[in-house]
């Protein structure tokens, strides 16, 4: 009777073990490919090597669209965006092998290892009626083995987001990052000589939306942290007016429209908060307030101009250009007003200060030699790099919500149009050309709620 | 039960071994060669930046953080001296300004009906206006036939303006009047404490002023024409005017909306302290919107740093 409870004891403790080891050894099996993975991209240096080969549609049917072939370049463009991939480039040998495999109902791994292929994507499109179904495979070529599967299905018009969104599954399965190729970016262009309306594309330019139709000047559009509301200002009622809008353009709120500027204007990081400069008391000062414009908060009292204000990633202060030195310059304070100091003592005329996501470091463009760059001050070490050089102004930068690209208006081919590069400044390029033009831009948060990664 | 305890144990044991051979297959690396290298190499040179940075900078930062906070100190002393400077001259704006309010009341008083501050002021401007008026003469021949030309040519270009804003107008009352039903309460809250939709009227003889880069100081140029300007307002005392803000391109879209409604701002001041009431006056800002000349070189610029004028009528 004694010894009973210890024999249970025992066995607890073996099945326990047994237990336990079994889940080690599994999760050790299973998770090594990504960790493999995960760790090289995490170093930051070397990148995966990825072959997209052409989509195959199914039997029977015409590929009117040439979707196989877009889906490929799509997914393409987004990996060597997200700067953790290296596609395979060789169009060629990817066609040719890509071929060979569909003969033989198997996979050559061999020729694909020749091809440099580390992971192998392999995509099937099935149409019905307006939907279509994307069905994608991921191979370890190395290991010869399929790793991952992942199926979509969206209405055809949406074909460009059911990629990309292929595109983040992929991001996150290798880097254990949240892509951002489902984001968004909005930005201001010319309508007529002298009007201005409110945009919205997808994050590399294609899908572009116009929505607002005030018919008057429109500026300085940032989108709110949950993503479904867009912050700008309008002359529609002859005075520079802060207005809200839904995303879809449907519905607008009058903010702020006292007599005087009520704008520039940005939102906190929890959504719930403004700030903007307005010049009601006779000189533009930067304000907190609420959402209804109401329960207003003055945080600077100088005779000058005080504008640009940008809300820091924890909430606790809020960056803003004055001129106050004699110059614009940029200054930080904390959101209640207090503890004002100076950042910028380089170039004569820095404005528009930008936080990146992780609130190290803030991009801001500045005048250098004449014309306007975009510089990125670290605000850890207080190291300034220039981002952008060479022909035109380079101005209005905003970071992807990953940090890791930088978007911005560059007149640097004649008229201003909407740029991006990498947060080091390379890989500079213009994903947007409209005869208006493009200005200001603002990249959206990810749209977790509606689209989530974790659910397909 | 001794043997019990060995079984057990010798299970364990062949466990962890297993578990040992399943590791050691799972541990085995899955990327090429010269993925690896790769890896290895970049790591390396990640280390030896970083080392570099931080060798670099550990090394001289004793000595330079002294230069640097010398050079701070420099900085702030010279920045408390131009602060100084920059009271003085705003403490002396003060008292302009509240000069400029006593003339308001002056105004107002006048208009009140005080005959005495009235014909006192009327004779003091009559003496500064024969006196004006003589310089203006002249002034004013050579002008007037410069003028014509000129009219001929703005009169054309603003009817076209004024034109399209009255359209405009239109239109908006139209999509106003559509959209009352759906828009939120929120702004019919907000919206009526202020009259913006009044039409607006160019006045030729309201001329634009001019002025220099990221400065919303008035020039004398341009106080000469304020003064002609306020002639106007004097002799059309039912009028109200506008007063629009504008810069060139060159600069931000926001600091140039900041600096428009400071000319804008400075220009009302200055006409108040030439006797106009404040309630005649408004300011709007256009920032770098709407130049006037789309060029991009100083004659373009000097022509876009300017504030107009428009006549407002309910």
């Amino acid at each position: 009777m004694d010894k009973m409870p210890e024999f249970v004891g025992k066995y607890k403790v073996f099945s326990f073990l047994l237990l336990s080891s079994v889940l080690f050894s599994l999760s050790s099996v299973f998770a090594d490919t990504p960790d493999v993975y995960l760790s090289l991209t995490r170093i930051g240096g070397a990148k995966i090597n990825i072959a997209i080969p052409e989509f195959s549609l199914q039997d029977g049917f015409l590929d009117r669209e040439n979707l196989c072939q877009k889906s490929a370049e799509i997914l393409i463009g987004d990996l060597n965006n997200s700067a953790f991939f290296k596609t395979v480039e060789n169009r060629d040998s990817l066609r040719d092998t890509h071929a060979g495999d569909k003969k033989s109902g198997k996979i050559n791994f061999k020729e694909w290892t020749s091809l440099g292929t580390e992971i192998l994507i392999k995509g099937n499109l099935i149409l019905e009626g307006e939907r279509v179904h994307i069905e994608c495979r991921l191979y370890d070529v190395k290991r010869e083995e399929q790793i991952d599967d992942y199926k979509f299905s969206d209405n055809r018009n949406r074909f460009r987001q059911i990629i990309h969104k292929l595109s983040d599954k992929i991001t996150y399965r290798f880097t254990g990052e949240k892509g951002i190729a489902m984001t968004k970016l909005t930005f201001v262009s010319r309508t007529t000589e002298r009007e201005k309306e409110i945009y919205i594309s997808d994050y590399d330019g294609h899908n572009i939306n116009k929505i607002t139709d005030d018919k008057s000047i429109t500026l300085f559009p940032k989108w709110s942290p949950d993503g479904k509301y867009i912050l700008y200002t309008t002359f529609k009622y002859k005075n520079p007016d802060l207005y809200l809008t839904d995303i879809k353009g449907d519905k607008t709120w009058a903010i702020s429209n006292s007599p005087g500027i009520n704008a520039p204007a940005t939102w906190s990081p929890d959504g719930k908060k403004l700030t903007a400069s307005l010049s009601k008391d006779g000189n533009p000062e930067i304000y907190t307030m609420d959402l209804d414009g109401k329960n207003l908060l003055r945080l600077t009292t100088y005779s000058g101009i005080d504008t640009t204000p940008a809300w820091s990633p924890n909430g606790r202060e809020i960056a803003f250009t004055s001129d106050r030195s004699g110059t614009p310059q940029i200054y930080i304070m904390g959101f209640d007003g207090t503890n004002l100091r100076r950042l910028t003592y380089q170039g004569s005329y820095n404005d528009h200060a930008s936080w990146s996501p992780d609130g190290n470091k803030l991009a801001y463009s500045s005048r250098s030699s004449g014309q306007f760059d975009i510089f990125v001050i670290n605000l850890v070490s207080g190291k300034v790099l220039q981002m952008t050089s060479g022909a035109g102004n380079n101005q209005n930068p905003t970071w992807s919500p990953d940090g890791r690209q930088i978007a911005f208006s560059s007149s640097r081919e004649g008229k201003y149009q909407i740029y991006t590069m990498n947060a080091d400044g390379t890989n500079q390029r213009r994903i947007i050309y409209l005869e208006g033009g493009g200005y200001s831009p603002s990249w959206s948060p990810r749209f977790e709620s509606v689209n989530s990664v974790t659910s397909p | 039960m001794g043997k019990d305890s060995f079984k057990f144990l010798a299970i364990i044991c062949l466990i962890f071994l297993m578990n040992g051979v399943i590791s050691c297959a799972a541990i085995k690396p899955a990327p090429t060669k010269p993925a690896e290298d790769k890896a290895a190499e970049k790591l390396k040179q990640l280390k030896q930046e970083r080392k570099t940075e931080i060798g670099v900078k550990r090394m001289p930062t004793e000595m330079e953080k002294k230069v640097e906070e010398e050079e701070k100190i420099r900085k702030e002393e010279e920045i408390k001296k131009l602060e100084e400077e920059r009271k003085l001259v705003e403490d002396k704006l003060k008292v302009a300004e509240e000069k400029m309010k006593v003339e308001e009341e002056k105004a107002r008083l006048m208009a009140e009906g005080e005959k005495r501050i009235a014909e006192e002021k009327l004779k003091l401007a009559d003496e500064k206006k024969k006196v004006e008026e003589e310089k203006m003469k002249v002034a004013e021949e050579k002008m007037k036939v410069e003028e014509e030309k000129a009219r001929l040519k703005v009169e054309g270009e603003k009817r076209k303006t004024a034109e399209e804003r009255t359209i405009l107008m239109a239109e908006e009352e139209k999509r106003r009047t559509e959209e009352g039903r759906v828009k939120p309460a929120m702004e019919a809250e907000i919206k009526p404490q202020i009259a913006k939709e009044s039409k607006g009227e160019v006045i030729t003889e309201l001329e634009d002023i001019y002025f220099d880069f990221d400065s919303s100081d008035i020039r004398s140029d341009a106080k000469d024409i304020l003064l002609k300007n306020t002639e106007w307002l004097k002799k059309n005392p039912d009028k109200k005017i506008q007063i629009e803000g504008h810069c060139d391109e060159r600069g931000t879209a926001e600091y140039n909306l900041a600096l428009g409604d400071r000319r804008a701002m400075s220009v009302k001041k200055y006409l108040i302290s030439l006797g106009i009431s404040a309630e005649r006056l408004t300011t709007i800002s256009y920032g770098k919107e709407l130049p006037i000349d789309p060029g991009h070189n100083e004659e373009a610029w000097s022509k876009n740093r300017r504030t107009h004028f428009l006549t407002i009528t309910k």
